[in-house]
């Protein structure tokens, strides 16, 4: 039922069904805003039977949206006088173009990415700004733009200012996309069709599909937005993704009821014919299952279908990273011994800790 | 509270119609506020003329409500709003 209600159809549940329930397990997997607008909107909805609590918990999100999609065109507008070319990723942009309102899609952070070379002015201007580094904390801004890979390129900021901190992620690497890609790509303010698909195809899979959001997401834009297939696949080739993108659309298949051809399916399946590991796609209905650093990078290592994109992972997972730096702040003079941060790191042995979710002050009506 | 001042937007409030209802957030102290059709159609007259007394007369005109229920309305919401700092008194 409830993953009736989260399909672009928005199929109504049946007047029996307990809504109270529905409304939690929407909550523990992240779809309790679109849920519950959807189910207010039913011509059966049991006003006496829902607690209000409900609906101040979907008003909070709204406003916390509010909140952050203001922050959002204010810091693209900063780093823009800056001179640094920003691209706004997921969030409240999102939200509005796949349902039209971004009120219906939870989200606790705002994403921004922006070229690894201008990475050290961005840091700049966002803590002249008055935001400052949870992660890679002291780390120079030239050594961070070096670090990590499509899946770890990142950097938390946080802006306390009264009481709405702000969370900002930073990201200054997505895909194997050439430089001069991703430079008009911020020109224009938006990644390319193909791109932004398979962005989003990318995040589901870092999350080994096991994130409901992320599949609701995805089928919403499928939906609303048919992407040109042919286009897509041959993005997913060009750029060694054809193996994410045809698992993604295979498993979107498994849970909605969506328009792809078979002709694309049949072309993205000759690069997904590897072996993968049974750990590779997870249950979106239970909770992700933790899996060991050496099999994450398995899986990882996996997914990329090109000897030289398998290579330059290795490659990146051997040098110190961001979450390095966040789990064992040391003294300037001592950086080089990150390199061997690196290895416990490797081996699940520090962890860098958890995001906080800002909360806003108060709630009324 | 009286409907004969003029008032404005606090500093800092956004508004923005979301998820079928309107949402009002002071980005300063992070109050906010919903507001259904009703009370979303008095702020944008609020915000646009910022004269309650006018707003109370286009309303009175326009809506077939009891002229003292919306009067008591829009002198609950005006109160609720400015003791939250999302509206505030024009001296000006």
């Amino acid at each position: 039922m409830l993953l009736a209600l989260c399909s672009p159809e928005g199929t109504l549940p049946p007047r029996w069904v307990n809504p109270e329930a529905l409304l939690a397990r929407a909550a523990e997997l992240d779809v309790f805003p679109l849920v519950f607008h959807r189910l207010r909107r039913s011509p059966h909805w049991p006003t006496d039977k829902v607690g209000p609590e409900w609906e101040e918990r979907f008003r909070a999100n709204a406003a916390r949206n509010l909140l952050l999609d203001t922050e959002q065109e204010r810091l693209l507008n900063l780093l823009k006088s800056a001179g640094v070319p920003a691209l706004p990723l997921k969030g409240t942009r999102l939200a509005a173009q796949l349902y039209g309102d971004l009120a219906l899609r939870a989200q606790v952070d705002t994403d921004i990415y922006v070229s690894p070379e201008r990475l050290p002015a961005a840091l700049e201007a966002l803590e002249a700004d008055g935001y400052r580094r949870l992660t890679a904390v002291g780390l120079p801004p030239k050594r961070l733009a070096a670090t990590g890979d499509e899946f770890t390129s990142e950097c938390s900021l946080e802006k306390r200012a009264g009481p709405l901190p702000v969370l900002v992620e930073l990201h200054w690497r997505l895909l194997p996309l050439p430089a001069e890609e991703m430079r008009s790509a911020c020109a224009g303010g938006a990644l390319p069709a193909p791109l932004d698909f398979l962005y989003l195809c990318l995040q589901a899979s870092a999350d080994r599909w096991g994130t409901l959001k992320a599949l609701v997401d995805l089928a919403h834009r499928v939906r609303r937005q048919p992407p040109d297939w042919d286009a897509l696949a041959a993005a997913g080739e060009r750029l060694g993704l054809a193996r994410i993108l045809g698992l993604t659309l295979h498993i979107l298949l498994g849970y909605f009821d969506l328009a792809i051809p078979e002709g694309t399916l049949a072309r993205l399946d000759s690069a997904g014919s590897a072996r993968l590991p049974r750990t590779a796609v997870a249950n979106p209905f239970a909770p992700l299952p933790s899996l060991t650093p050496a099999a994450t990078h398995r899986l990882r290592w996996a997914l990329r279908e090109r000897l030289a994109d398998r290579l330059r992972y290795f490659a990146f997972l051997l040098q110190p990273t961001a979450g390095d730096l966040a789990a064992a702040p040391l003294p300037r003079g001592l950086g080089f011994l990150y390199w061997g941060v690196r290895w416990f790191r490797l081996a699940g042995v520090l962890d860098a800790g958890h995001k906080r979710v800002p909360a806003l002050a108060g709630a009324h009506r | 509270m009286s409907l004969g001042g003029k008032v404005r937007p606090g500093r800092d409030v956004v508004f923005r119609e979301l998820g079928g209802e309107a949402v009002l957030l002071n980005l300063r102290t992070g109050v906010y506020y919903g507001l259904n059709e009703t009370g979303a159609a008095l702020w944008s007259r609020l915000v646009e003329c910022r004269d309650p007394a006018r707003v109370l007369a286009a309303f009175a005109r326009d809506y077939a409500v009891a002229p003292a229920r919306l009067e008591r309305d829009l002198r609950d919401l005006i109160a609720a709003l400015t003791g939250k700092g999302l509206l505030e008194a024009d001296d000006h």
